[in-house]
Order: structure tokens, then C-alpha cells, then sequence
């Protein structure tokens, strides 16, 4: 049995356990051995939890032991599943890859980090991402580069990037990532891996260090819309920690045939842009076109404020990043080692933050603060925060239409050359218009792999499938729907 | 040009980040940021009179709970606390220590 083909998935493991074809120790010991040689030319990982994996991994298997073999094994059995190093695992190192950070062990592990513990998982390690989850290649990383599984020339997206890779690799079956303005759909489109970003306050964020605290959270990677399904009905559901998280059920995430055919599809024309890569454009025409012969209703639709969402989203992010970001000042985390013994209060701020913070944060942490200021708030900040009412009533809008469920590409482009963009912010920025929308929106949404045969240079390229708020069930549902097609086309 | 040489020393003072001196990255700095704040300008072109500001996504609820400390697991208080006293760059027994605010 080889786990590190593409096609193997949590269900296919599932299945063995429950056999005792394999044991976890068993499967475990490949894994580690796999991610060593693996991830040299990938990098995907900061820390490979190995020696407490496999004690895991043995744990795990007097545990099946002692059950009756008929018994149903916890979700997420035996299952690796890699973390993006934005989260915290009580006892571990956390760091943002941030080198404000480097030293910092967790006090505390982050609910959805628990949750798929209590379910049977073993965490195989953190991942790489920009620093403090900020960019969209994992360039700005402070402990190095994150290479794409497909091409070592290009980057994996971001910014979690390494879970992005861990998963397209076969070095984990499911990863954690965290989305806050697309850092979940545009790896996974970059990798070719199934992406979702749930709706906002439907997975806790306890635990996951803030960025922008009103568009992130917290989701998964994926071989399979099952194998995201499966993770999230894992990870989802209130949490007493996190007073945004919400209660909303969710059962049955998967729908049959009949049910699915039943959506009623959207397609925005202002999600084709000029600019846009023309293999992308085919590609996701294509899906749309699948979707369209099998006879679902697809209508085209306006969301006429999307072209706004950039401008909106890069105000309100750096606002509330410069908030979040300030805890980090070296008096209550980590502090520098170049910081003098007898530095006072202020200098000791100014130091921490000049030398700890990476460009990108440095920039947006500026940014944030001079869209807050006296005299500019009202022309940045709180003209964003209106648009971003335009924007969410554009969804509604669509949504009260009739429309169940909202395709769109994820990204204008395919991964692009490592250093291609890592000097032009604004550049790497417009790698995020049609994710952005959804997080300012508070929508789930899936992100997706087309299939091959688009890309000039076999690179993967995903869509995006944007549902209803908490309703998971429709995006992932079409998600699962498109997949069988391609099963069934390979 | 939003921001010049003076405002983005400004910045740097009100984010209590180190100023950058070498005049190379200020210049990149003070270029990518107004770059930035340039294409803000488009924002100018929505019509939002009469358009309340919205703060979050969702149509949130107020959570109420008992006001008492929430924790997972209450066996493992003092474990957590002792962990993350541990963090602290500097602590005198078992308190966080900070330099002199007021000098």
C-alpha cells in the first residue's frame, strides 16, 4: 500500500484501519520517513513533530486494540494532519514565522488544534506561511522558502503555503490553514488541493493568532471534498473561548445527486476581468460548462461592487492588524536578544518591532496606523467599512435571487516564479481579488481543482464554489458533485 | 505624493517601530506605501451616503455567559498559567515584569 500517492485519502485509511489492514505506528513511520526526503526540496514544514508522532501513533494503536473491532473509529483516526504555525499546540513552538516570535512556546493549544486531537489525529508538525499569515506566496516568511509541490521554481501561495504543500506533497492527509482574505483558496489552487474557508464563526478562532479579527478564520486542506468535509465537521461548532464562534448545526454535509442538481448556480460577470490568465479563464468556463450540461440552472448574475473590495479589504485588514499586531512587544512574548538589559519602556518597543517585524508586517502595521489616524480615519477606514456593506448586499442580493451557490475562478493567474512579486506589494496583493470578497462578506467557500490539461505548463488551477453563510453543505455538496465527474473522466 | 518623509516618521512613532534610517528601503517604503494608498483613491467613486458601516460579516448575536473565567479544563489552570509565565521575556515571582513606565 502507497500512502503517498495523490489518491490516497482519509476515507481510503479509514477503511483500512478499521480493517487493521495497517497500523497507525505502521503508517506513521512512513509518513516521517516520506516527509524527510520529501520536504528537503519542499520545505513546507518549520518543525516536524516526529518522536511525539509516533508515541502517538502507538498510543493510538493499544487504544484500537483495546476496542471491540466492530466498533466505529473516531473521525479523524490515525489520520497525519499538519498545522499552520499561526496556531497555537500547548508545549510547542509557535511563531508566525515571525522572528518576533522565535522563541515563543504555547501556553495553550487553539481549540480547532484540540478538536482534531480528541478525534484521533496525529499532528505531524508546523507549517510555513508569511509572517503572521501576510502575503500570498509564503515569501515573507522569516525561516525561509515554502516550494510548490508541482514546481520547485514556483511558489505554493499563500499565505499558508505550507499546509497548502504538505497536503499537494503527501506528507499529510489534511492540514489547518487560515483564510482571512483568500490564504486558504489560493494555495490550494496554487498546490491543486481542495481548499475550504468556512463561514466566519463557524470554526473557533481561539488560539489562531489575530490578524484582521472580523475577516479571518480558521479551515482546511484537503485530497478530497469528503476528506474536507470529514475535518470540518470536525473542527466546526461553538466554542465558549470564542465569543464569535456560533452554534449553527451542521449535519449531512454531503448531499445525493438529486438534491445537489436541484442548486441554482451564479456566475459573475465582474469575476472576468481583463488581466486574467487565458488558460484560467478556459478552465473555469469549463467547470461552469460541466455544471451547465448535466442541467443545473446557471444564471449569470452582477456583484457590482467586487471591483471595490481590494482598496476595501487592504484598509480594514492593516487597521485591524496594527491593533492585533501590537500585543507583540516584547514585554509580554518574546523578546529579542538584541535588546539591551537596561533598555527603557519605549526604546525597548521601538526595537522589538523595528528588528523583529519582517517588510510586509513593518508595511502594513503603517499602513493600518495611518488609515486610523487622526484626520485620515474617515476618508480610509470608515469609507471601507461602508463599501464593505455594498459588498455583502451585492451577496444577499444574488443569494435573496435565488441563487444557491456562486461560481468563480479563485485566482487571475497560476503560481507564479519564486521572486516574481515578493518586491511589488500592490502586484501580490491583485492575487487576491476574487477571494477577498467572501472574507469581507463573512461567506464560506470552497476552492477546488478543475481537473489537468488547462495549464500551458501542467500547473494545477482550482475554482471557487461561494455558498450561503453557514451553509457549507451546498458548497461542499457541488464540490463532491464536480468531483465524481472528474473520477469518473480520468 | 499622501505621505512624505516627515508622515512616515510620524507613523513609525505612533506604531512604536524603530524608524528606518537607511535612505534605500525608506525610499522603497514611502514608494510601495503611497503606491498603496493611491489605489485607495478609487474608493472615492463609491456612492456611500446613507450606507452604514459594517464591522464584521456575519449577522453576529451577543453571547452571554456567567461572569466567570472561562476555561476547557479546570484541572489544567495552573498548569496554563505556570506555562505562560514561563513566556515572559522577564518575571519576578510569578508576575510579569515590566520596565519603569514612568521615569
Amino acid at each position: 500500500m502507497n500512502f503517498f500517492e495523490t489518491e490516497y485519502t482519509i476515507e481510503k485509511l479509514r477503511d483500512a484501519y478499521q480493517r487493521r489492514a495497517v497500523t497507525v505506528s505502521g503508517v506513521m513511520r512512513q509518513f516521517f520517513d516520506y516527509i524527510k526526503t520529501r520536504d528537503a526540496s519542499v520545505g513546507a514544514f518549520l518543525e516536524v513533530f516526529e518522536k511525539e508522532g509516533m508515541e502517538r501513533a502507538a498510543a493510538l494503536d493499544a487504544q484500537q486494540d483495546a476496542m471491540d473491532p466492530l466498533a466505529v473509529l473516531p473521525p479523524l483516526f490515525g489520520v497525519p494532519v499538519a498545522i499552520k504555525d499561526n496556531m497555537l499546540y500547548a508545549g510547542h513552538r509557535a511563531t508566525a514565522a515571525s522572528k518576533i516570535l522565535e522563541g515563543y512556546v504555547s501556553a495553550y493549544t487553539a481549540t480547532a488544534v484540540q478538536k482534531l486531537i480528541d478525534a484521533g489525529a496525529v499532528i505531524v508538525g508546523r507549517t510555513n506561511l508569511d509572517e503572521f499569515a501576510m502575503g500570498s506566496s509564503t515569501e515573507y516568511s522569516a525561516f525561509g522558502v515554502t516550494r510548490n509541490p508541482h514546481d520547485p521554481d514556483k511558489v505554493p501561495g499563500g499565505s499558508s503555503g505550507g499546509s497548502a504543500a504538505a497536503v499537494a506533497g503527501n506528507m499529510a492527509l489534511a492540514s489547518l490553514g487560515s483564510d482571512t482574505g483568500g490564504s486558504i483558496r489560493q494555495p490550494a489552487s496554487f498546490c491543486g488541493a481542495v481548499g475550504l474557508k468556512p463561514t466566519y464563526g463557524s470554526v473557533s478562532r481561539y488560539g489562531l493568532m489575530a490578524l484582521a479579527s472580523s475577516l479571518d478564520q480558521i479551515g482546511s486542506f484537503a485530497k478530497t471534498v469528503r476528506d474536507a468535509a470529514r475535518v470540518f465537521s470536525v473542527i466546526a461548532g461553538p466554542d465558549p473561548l470564542d465569543a464569535t464562534s456560533t452554534p449553527y448545526p451542521h449535519e449531512n454535509l454531503l448531499l445525493e445527486g438529486a438534491a445537489v442538481k436541484k442548486k441554482v448556480l451564479g456566475v459573475p460577470r465582474e469575476y472576468f476581468v481583463d488581466g486574467m490568465d487565458g488558460s484560467v479563464e478556459a478552465a473555469v468556463r469549463s467547470a461552469i460548462d460541466r455544471f451547465q450540461k448535466d442541467g443545473f440552472v446557471v444564471k449569470e448574475i452582477s456583484l457590482p461592487h467586487t471591483r471595490y473590495a481590494l482598496s476595501c479589504y487592504y484598509i480594514i485588514l492593516p487597521a485591524e492588524a496594527s491593533a492585533n499586531l501590537a500585543r507583540f512587544d516584547g514585554v509580554r512574548y518574546s523578546r529579542l536578544d538584541t535588546i539591551p538589559a537596561q533598555a527603557g519602556l519605549m526604546e525597548l518597543y521601538r526595537k522589538q518591532k523595528g528588528e523583529g517585524y519582517g517588510d510586509e508586517p513593518r508595511r502594513r502595521i503603517l499602513l493600518g496606523t495611518f488609515v486610523l489616524s487622526s484626520g485620515y480615519y474617515d476618508a480610509y477606514y470608515a469609507k471601507a467599512q461602508k463599501v464593505r456593506r455594498l459588498i455583502l448586499d451585492d451577496f444577499e442580493k444574488v443569494f435573496n435571487d435565488g441563487v444557491d451557490a456562486i461560481l468563480t475562478p479563485v485566482t487571475p493567474t497560476t503560481a507564479f516564479a519564486i521572486g516574481e512579486k515578493k518586491d511589488d506589494p500592490l502586484s501580490m496583493y491583485l492575487s487576491d481579488i476574487f477571494t477577498i470578497p467572501v472574507n469581507l462578506a463573512g461567506l464560506p467557500a470552497l476552492s477546488l481543482p478543475i481537473g489537468s490539461g488547462f495549464s500551458k505548463e501542467n500547473m494545477p488551477i482550482n475554482f471557487q464554489i461561494i455558498g450561503k453563510h453557514f451553509d457549507e453543505q451546498t458548497i461542499l455538496s457541488l464540490g463532491e458533485y464536480y468531483e465524481t465527474y472528474l473520477k469518473g473522466r480520468a | 505624493m499622501i505621505l512624505d518623509d516627515a508622515a512616515l516618521d510620524h507613523l513609525f512613532d505612533l506604531a512604536r517601530i524603530e524608524r528606518e534610517k537607511d535612505p534605500l528601503r525608506r525610499h522603497k517604503l514611502l514608494a510601495d506605501l503611497s503606491k498603496i494608498l493611491e489605489h485607495f483613491e478609487e474608493l472615492r467613486q463609491v456612492n456611500t451616503d446613507k450606507v452604514a458601516p459594517l464591522s464584521g460579516g456575519t449577522f453576529l448575536t451577543n453571547q452571554v455567559r456567567p461572569d466567570q473565567g472561562a476555561v476547557r479544563d479546570p484541572s489544567d489552570v495552573s498548569a496554563q498559567r505556570d506555562a505562560a509565565i514561563r513566556q515572559f521575556p522577564d518575571a519576578e515571582r510569578g508576575f510579569l515584569k515590566v520596565p519603569p513606565v514612568f521615569e
